[in-house]
């Protein structure tokens, strides 16, 4: 499948079968989120990871949901599944397209190049949460991990920079560590 | 506040009248007439709903010794604010203070966050749109998860957005 014909794809389920929460419900839902998770944490490191965590939880459970929506099939390879995450599972659920850019020479890390961030609506973060390195919207990070675990790939996903940090774009490094190997879990009896 | 220093706040600003006298004598220089302009001075406050200050700025010309009688000029008129806002269902208060050739104008959140600004003589809609437009940023502001309400506002996006909508406005 081409780049075109997942964006045609992600495009027809997002117009068809997805359900619609007003976005400032949903912005505010994950501001208030994150704030309280600074507080209570009060350590933007841990928020981070606590974002990746919450992220992950969510991701093995709506990449199902993704599948089922589409019907898509299984990738054929790395390539191919940035372009579904990018112009599929984005577009799904934030109605975004992030943009698929700076592939490795070896073609295991790319990077998705967000430039109108939904969740970063109103936000603007203090001075010491930027110096601190919170990444605000960590949760996409969690979100793929969790999803491409579920495919079979173990991968390593981060925050390289944030509009929220000042940058012009934001930029999400995907890394692809393994492949899995279909196996039982270790502490299933 | 002492009287000695309400005093020569007051002294000060008769010196101020005065330059204002001579600059606009006919036949003055084109360069004095910048000055003219120039030398408006506005002072803003926002004022929360708890009485707590949470934002000023001053734009024009700053002289060091007006600092803490504008603050107390405005600080007065809260007074005045509180029995204007319900005489109106608008927020904007038009003028609710004089003092000299100062005056208050204020503008009432439905929130009763007050916006507060002093200026000299100056026509209402300029400031009407000024309020409106500083309302709106304060909205934003509210609306930022990190953000506290009846907390003082310290981003700097916020302060220089004030400032471009003063140069817009009023300056």
């Amino acid at each position: 499948m081409s780049a075109k014909q997942y964006k045609t794809v992600g495009e027809e389920a997002w117009k068809n079968n997805v359900e619609k929460v007003n976005a400032e419900l949903f912005i505010f839902t994950y501001g208030s989120l994150v704030v309280q998770l600074v507080k209570d944490y009060e350590d933007y490191t841990a928020v981070n990871k606590q974002l990746d965590k919450m992220g992950y939880n969510i991701g093995v459970r709506l990449i199902d949901d993704v599948l089922a929506r589409t019907g898509l099939e299984k990738c054929a390879d790395f390539h191919s599944t940035a372009e579904v995450i990018s112009k599929v599972g984005f577009k799904v659920f934030l109605n975004i397209t992030p943009s698929v850019q700076n592939w490795s020479s070896d073609g295991k890390e790319f990077s998705l190049i967000i430039d109108d961030n939904p969740l970063n609506d109103f936000c603007e973060l203090p001075p010491r949460a930027v110096q601190d390195g919170l990444w605000y919207s960590n949760v996409f990070c969690g979100v793929i991990r969790g999803a491409l675990e579920m495919m079979q790939m173990q991968t390593e996903v981060y925050f390289v920079r944030d509009v929220l940090h000042g940058a012009d774009v934001s930029e999400i490094r995907v890394k692809l560590v393994k492949v899995l190997d279909e196996e039982v879990p270790a502490n299933d009896e | 506040m002492s009287t000695k220093f309400l005093k020569e706040g007051i002294d000060n600003v008769q010196i101020g009248m005065d330059c204002h006298r001579e600059m606009l004598q006919p036949g003055g220089s084109h360069d004095s007439m910048l000055i003219v302009v120039m030398a408006a001075s506005f002072y803003f406050a926002i004022v929360g709903t708890n009485d707590s200050p949470l934002y000023e700025a001053e734009f024009g010309i700053q002289r060091e010794e007006n600092k803490y009688l504008q603050q107390f000029v405005v600080h007065a008129a809260l007074d005045l604010v509180d029995d204007v806002q319900f005489m109106t269902s608008g927020c904007y208060l038009k003028a609710v203070d004089r003092y000299n050739d100062w005056t208050v104008s204020a503008y009432v959140t439905p929130s009763n966050a007050r916006f507060m600004l002093l200026h000299e003589a100056k026509p209402e809609d300029p400031i009407r749109s000024f309020f409106a437009a500083c309302h709106e940023l304060y909205l934003r502001t509210l609306l930022n998860p990190f953000y506290e309400a009846n907390t003082s506002i310290l981003s700097q996006a916020f302060d220089a957005k004030v400032h471009t909508l003063a140069k817009k406005y009023l300056i």
